[in-house]
């Protein structure tokens, strides 16, 4: 696939905001159609990755309890159905409204919960092991990098306009 | 955590990047986990005050982990980025506190959004 675009940093290359508020529970959504498109191709990659519980996933599928192996295996057990349900349907909500021009507050909610499984998984990809290693990376070649700046931007964005709703 | 605002050394003279695999390609199973025995320890900690704590990743942007704070705790925005910080600066926080199935449940909630949380007795 050919996504026919340099991604750069988003704030580097100034772009506008996507993500605007635009009333009580009403935000406008502007993105472009290639946006649209590796968000969608995005959404049904981790999504088959989490059903597998497959490789860069491990942050997705965090212990509950670090020194107790008996207590530990009891919540995973009991959790990670309804983990992987839950990070799921997250992302079928994504991909249900990803053509949309406008987004409800819950439904800004749920794209800010399948863009953090998005960037969890890449950035696991990316071996991005300590604080301050994303920015170590040389992305120069390295579309999925791009990405990944992409995604912060646009969460970032997201949780912007729903800090009102918060407050 | 991170800030969102990271750039890049990027080719500008660039137009296009091909992009003919799958971004995630890999499908590798975890390795499961086998309990043998029960533990005996777990025996009469339910009653023990419980402590969630969130830990400091190096994904997890700073104003997606307030953001989180404010919505699943109904903290401040003031008292979500104080915690915030904690993470960022010390490596972990206590986030809330009760028994263990209310622990147990904050945990669960935080994992739904992505934060590396755990619960310990409260000390």
């Amino acid at each position: 696939m050919d996504y026919g675009l340099l991604w750069r940093s988003p704030v580097e290359m100034k772009l506008d905001p996507r993500i605007i508020p635009n009333g009580p529970d009403s935000f406008e959504i502007h993105l472009s159609d290639v946006e649209r498109k590796i968000l969608f191709d995005l959404t049904d990659q981790v999504k088959q990755l989490i059903e597998e519980k497959g490789t860069f996933t491990e942050r997705l599928f965090p212990p509950a309890y670090l020194d107790n192996f008996a207590m530990q295996h009891e919540y995973e057990q009991l959790i990670v159905d309804d983990l992987i349900a839950s990070h799921q349907q997250a992302l079928l909500n994504l991909k249900a409204t990803i053509g949309a021009s406008r987004l409800s507050n819950s439904q800004v909610h749920s794209w800010l919960e399948a863009l953090n499984c998005m960037r969890l998984i890449i950035g696991t990809k990316l071996g991005i092991e300590n604080e301050g290693s994303s920015s170590e990376v040389n992305y120069s070649d390295t579309t999925i990098g791009s990405i990944y700046l992409y995604l912060s931007w646009l969460q970032e964005q997201a949780v912007e306009a729903v800090q009102s709703s918060l407050d | 955590m991170i800030s969102a605002h990271t750039t890049t050394s990027e080719d500008p003279t660039s137009t296009s990047t091909k992009f003919n695999e799958s971004i995630l390609c890999s499908n590798d199973d975890l390795s499961s986990t086998v309990v043998s025995s029960v533990d005996t320890q777990n025996i009469g900690l339910t009653d023990q005050p419980w402590a969630v704590v969130v830990w400091n990743d190096p994904i997890n942007l700073m104003s997606y982990v307030t953001y989180v704070f404010q919505k699943l705790f109904g903290y401040s925005k003031e008292k979500a980025t104080k915690l915030m910080l904690d993470v960022h600066n010390k490596g972990r926080a206590v986030v809330s506190q009760g028994t263990r199935e209310r622990a147990e449940m904050d945990v669960y909630r935080l994992h739904v959004h992505g934060l590396w949380a755990t619960l310990e007795k409260s000390s």
